[in-house]
């Protein structure tokens, strides 16, 4: 076994061409911006305007088949891009917009990938993995969050086109008033036919009459988030993606690939864990470093723990998805599932440590210039991507438990 | 990157997963546990001759110069199986501290000894004032002549029962400093003035207390340095200890597998019990702790197998060790919760496996322990 990447002088050259890149569009000073909620529009459009540059090069989706826009690269070369976007991310001088390389757009391809017709693919793939393209994923409804299969939202044909009623909430990322290129929105098109045959997806251009775009006041997210209505919003019919009625499979392949089923990189150092437990070392409490008192030193190696534990499991899904280790069906969700529960103890171990220092992001108090608030705030907030009992279900089916277990058993 | 294991290391795990069926199944493993000696020399002999005691010797005393993962595929296996026995005292823990300290006579005479099963060794470290570091060592050895005379208590000694000799951790000196004026004996079990007794306890598995009572050793029989022997434990500590993170995550596998299937297959209310989620929150909380305790037990083989830097090896086998202890134990815990009386009847195994994981919870450091040997690592 090796832990450790290695690369050849070609892709060490890469690298070089990568920093270059990176180096040339980057902040030249450190962001103070940690909340994502609030992020300023000017921010955002320069992360947009960097995802496109990546886009034309390939590295926006690198993963992805080049003839539709991705850049059909190895996972050596993926891995150098990785690094590098994790690398100035840590450094705090790239956008927050912009996550590097698979970004949203991408990973809504892939319920396309796999069940869109040839005509759709060449359609919306190049925009989608060239991030010229910028959407949100309209899954859930005000009475359909975990059961998202009992959505409302209805898409009736009409000629050319669906005309498309119903509400998603707690959607998309960008800050107002900037609005989503399409909207990725999964609708009831045969109220008659059972659950999970009468859905089908769409991509609806942002722009049609009809929608309305309310911004949402939550306590903290991974982005500003939004409610969107459509009032009979006339989207056009090659608008749909894959079959009428198959939209619930298309919906359910995005939800595999954002749940990071392929494994990630993510670098040794610089986690917030290790930021904090730098902290403690360097802040003094009554004369002595906070590190120095035993109670707090085993807060300190548990959160480590966790940290490496997240750290190696991705390398675990990352050898899985390569083939160099057998495939076990339940890696996936338990990495989703482990972030989930480590977000809380993160928190709890902030205010066990910092009492009430880890709630105030007063600009001349605040802690690891406000991360340790933001993390006491998003402690709170589990359900992202799917509550933390979504993914033990998913875990358990893939443990063979629940449904496969009643079906063993006869 | 690569997670994979090598061609050698699948030809081993292969093997030992077929002998193991073949010759250990659990029946087994219950009888030799009843047994008072806790040993089988039939499966001892066998396993000596399929190399696994000195493989990790180099080649000059009987070993094949294994790497510590080629051994950790084997000692996973053998915790799947739960194989009882001296194995790891004798040849991994005890093996490993006289590779690293012995005098090359020393090793000429032990190692292949070891090796071959001649000789079972056992290490006598903790005291009445129990505890791993070393202000807990106070059996004193003074010098006398050409030997040294040993006198006090080791208590929870493993497999001293069946051991010829124990290497015996004991103070020489005393200075402010508790890690100086420790040194290491070999001690023969027939000794006079040594006696040991097996302290009982369903629990408590072939724990031993050992009496010093005036022991003369002779000076030949000092393992190292005198008065240095504490910090030239922690190579072979963390080599052994690595090893037996391997074993406790085999045991934690089968924990795991044996509880979903009992799960799929124990009809209540109609249905099998796995389709209760409850039931389910059990079995996912053992995948969580096995799959921590395995990828920081792999990656602790893989800094002691490619010799990173100590501060890295220390931190990375303490690591383990805590997290792995931890699993064991909650695996164990687990599997009864989802078990429930059929769990508590001797008649099926997973009792086996949870008295088990209990020893081996404190086994050369408790999680707590081994999370501020982390801490010192990481230097808070």
């Amino acid at each position: 076994m090796d832990f450790e990447f290695h690369y050849t002088e070609e892709q060490e050259e890469f690298r070089k061409e990568v920093r270059a890149f990176i180096e040339e569009n980057a902040y030249k000073e450190p962001l103070t911006v940690v909340d994502p909620m609030i992020i300023p529009p000017e921010m955002w459009n320069k992360g947009r305007e960097i995802q496109r540059k990546l886009g034309a090069k390939g590295w926006y989706a690198p993963g992805y088949p080049k003839e539709y826009g991705g850049g059909g690269m190895d996972r050596e070369h993926r891995a150098v891009l990785a690094e590098e976007f994790a690398r100035i991310r840590l450094e705090r001088r790239w956008p927050v917009a912009s996550a590097g390389s698979t970004e949203v757009s991408a990973i809504h391809s892939s319920g396309l990938m796999a069940f869109g017709t040839e005509e759709q693919k060449r359609r919306f793939l190049p925009r989608l993995l060239k991030g010229e393209w910028y959407g949100f994923q309209a899954f859930t409804e005000p009475d359909a969050g975990t059961d998202e299969a009992s959505m409302k939202s209805t898409a009736v044909r009409d000629g050319d086109v669906y005309v498309v009623n119903g509400t998603k909430v707690f959607v998309g990322h960008s800050p107002p008033p900037i609005h989503p290129d399409y909207l990725y929105w999964p609708a009831v098109t045969d109220p008659t036919a059972p659950r999970h045959e009468n859905i089908s997806a769409f991509f609806i251009p942002g722009d049609l009459p009809g929608i309305t775009y309310t911004p949402l006041d939550l306590i903290a997210a991974e982005g500003s988030k939004w409610e969107v209505t459509c009032e009979d919003v006339r989207c056009p019919a090659e608008c749909l993606i894959g079959e009428e009625n198959k939209g619930w499979l298309v919906t359910q392949a995005t939800l595999a690939a954002e749940h990071g089923g392929g494994g990630v990189i993510i670098p040794q150092r610089g986690s917030l864990v290790l930021r904090f437990i730098d902290y403690c070392k360097k802040t003094l409490r009554n004369g002595q470093p906070i590190s120095k008192d035993p109670a707090i030193q085993d807060i300190l190696v548990q959160l480590y723990i966790e940290d490496r534990v997240t750290r190696l499991w991705g390398l675990r899904n990352f050898a899985m998805a390569q083939g160099q280790i057998p495939r076990v069906r339940y890696t996936g969700t338990q990495t989703a599932l482990h972030n989930k529960r480590f977000s809380p103890q993160l928190g709890k171990a902030f205010m066990d440590i910092l009492g009430p220092h880890c709630l105030i992001d007063d600009p001349e108090l605040k802690i690891l210039i406000g991360e340790v608030e933001h993390q006491v705030r998003l402690a709170d907030v589990t359900h992202i991507g799917g509550t933390p009992e979504t993914q033990q279900i998913m875990m358990s089916r893939g443990l063979g438990l629940g449904r496969g277990a009643a079906r063993n058993a006869g | 990157m690569d997670l994979s294991l090598t061609e050698t290391q699948e030809m081993l795990r292969n093997t030992a997963r077929d002998f193991l069926k073949r010759e250990c199944p659990w029946t087994t493993v219950k009888e030799i546990d009843e047994s008072e000696t806790g040993f089988s020399p039939d499966l001892w002999g066998k396993i000596a001759e399929l190399g696994w005691l000195g493989m990790i010797f180099p080649e000059e005393y009987g070993g094949m110069d294994s790497t510590l993962t080629d051994l950790a595929v084997i000692y996973e296996e053998m915790g799947q199986a739960l194989l009882p026995g001296p194995y790891f005292s004798s040849a991994m823990l005890c093996g490993s501290i006289i590779h690293e300290l012995g005098t090359d006579e020393q090793k000429k005479q032990l190692l292949p000894a070891i090796a071959q099963g001649e000789k079972i060794l056992t290490l006598a470290l903790t005291e009445p004032d129990y505890g791993w570091g070393p202000e807990c060592i106070h059996l004193s050895a003074t010098p006398n002549g050409g030997s040294f005379v040993l006198n006090g208590t080791k208590r929870f000694v493993h497999d001293a029962q069946i051991a010829n000799q124990l290497l015996c951790v004991a103070r020489t000196g005393e200075s402010s400093n508790p890690a100086d004026g420790i040194t290491l004996f070999l001690v023969d079990k027939e000794s006079a003035g040594l006696s040991s007794r097996n302290l009982s306890g369903f629990l408590g598995e072939k724990l031993n207390e050992v009496t010093f009572n005036s022991v003369e050793v002779p000076a030949a029989n000092v393992l190292g340095e005198v008065d240095k022997g504490w910090s030239a434990l922690n190579n072979p500590f963390n080599r052994a200890i690595v090893i037996l993170c391997a074993y406790m995550v085999g045991g934690c596998q089968h924990l795991l597998d044996r509880t979903i299937e009992y799960a799929q297959t124990r009809i209540q209310f109609g249905r099998p019990i796995a389709a209760f989620q409850w039931v389910q929150g059990y079995i996912i909380g053992q995948a969580n702790h096995l799959e921590k305790a395995r990828w920081l037990t792999y990656e602790a083989l893989w800094k002691m197998d490619t010799d990173k830097p100590q501060r890295e090896q220390d931190e990375a086998v303490s690591l383990a060790k805590a997290v792995t202890s931890d699993a064991f134990h909650e695996c164990g815990h687990l599997g009864h919760e989802v078990h429930a009386g059929v769990g508590v009847d001797k008649k099926y195994p997973l009792y086996l496996y949870s008295k088990k994981a209990k020893t081996l919870y404190s086994y050369l450091g408790d999680p707590y322990f081994h999370r501020m040997r982390v801490a010192q690592a990481l230097e808070l």
